[in-house]
């Protein structure tokens, strides 16, 4: 059965190439990758294996995005609201679109009340 | 000093050739390579010490751990499919840990045991016997 990437992804046969999105996939799994959110369905087998219906593609593809940028359960809904987008290296979050910017220093308060 | 935190961290397979995330990990063991000895002791050594010597080669070990098993999740599904439908060559992965170094293997023997218990949440084992040396290094996840 056939399915086509919609994000690109890395390859697992060759390393270090990257899957573009489009990149067809013929495999006797290829519908996985579809439940993943990650392909979709380019033939009758593969929707048919994949069963998936919109609302599912959906919880999979936030599924996807919180396990691929490695997120805490802790953390679920800041992820999900834009507000942060992982892990600097000592465990604090990065900043997201929607992050609240942080309180000002006493120095910088100061400085906003002149 | 410098630290890497486990938060964060991924576990990585080949799934239909696309190098894929393994859902609901808890924890991984990835920590017994050693290098092959053969014991060099001879009559004539006085030393009650029995002295040892690399034979040159690794084993490499395995990739281990814990996550919380849901067989209708696709990962889980496609990991299932590694025990039920052996693959013939080795299964490329990697951990990419949370500073976004990594470490690449090949995997093959792949296993799983289910733990139930009546004040957890559904449990699975795993466990991948290592084909040659895993590498280490920063690179694309």
């Amino acid at each position: 059965m056939k399915c086509r990437l919609t994000r690109p992804m890395s390859s697992g046969e060759e390393p270090g190439r990257i899957l573009p999105a489009g990149h067809l996939i013929e495999h006797a799994d290829a519908y996985l990758l579809v439940r993943m959110s990650i392909a979709e369905p380019a033939d009758d087998e593969c929707q048919r294996a994949a069963d998936m219906t919109p609302e599912k593609t959906e919880a999979a593809r936030l599924a996807f995005e919180r396990l691929d940028h490695g997120i805490s359960p802790e953390d679920f809904e800041d992820f999900d609201a834009g507000r942060m987008t992982g892990y600097y290296a000592d465990g604090t979050p990065i900043p997201g679109p929607n992050a609240e910017p942080p309180e000002p220093s006493e120095f910088e308060a100061a400085f906003l009340d002149v | 000093m410098s630290t890497v935190i486990c938060k964060g961290t991924t576990l990585k397979l080949t799934i239909s050739t696309v190098m894929t995330p393994l859902s609901q990990v808890l924890s991984i063991d990835a920590g017994d390579m050693e290098t092959e000895t053969f014991e060099s002791d001879t009559l004539e050594n006085g030393s009650p010490g029995i002295p040892y010597t690399n034979t040159g080669r690794t084993e490499p070990g395995n990739v281990s751990g814990e996550l919380f098993f849901d067989p209708s999740l696709a990962s889980h599904i496609a990991y299932l499919g590694f025990i039920s439908s052996p693959p013939t060559s080795p299964v490329a992965g990697k951990i990419v840990f949370s500073n976004a170094q990594l470490m690449a293997f090949s995997a093959v023997g792949f296993g799983l045991g289910v733990a139930v218990a009546l004040k957890e949440g559904l449990k699975g084992k795993f466990k991948m016997k290592l084909s040659g040396l895993p590498t280490f290094s920063a690179g694309a996840s």
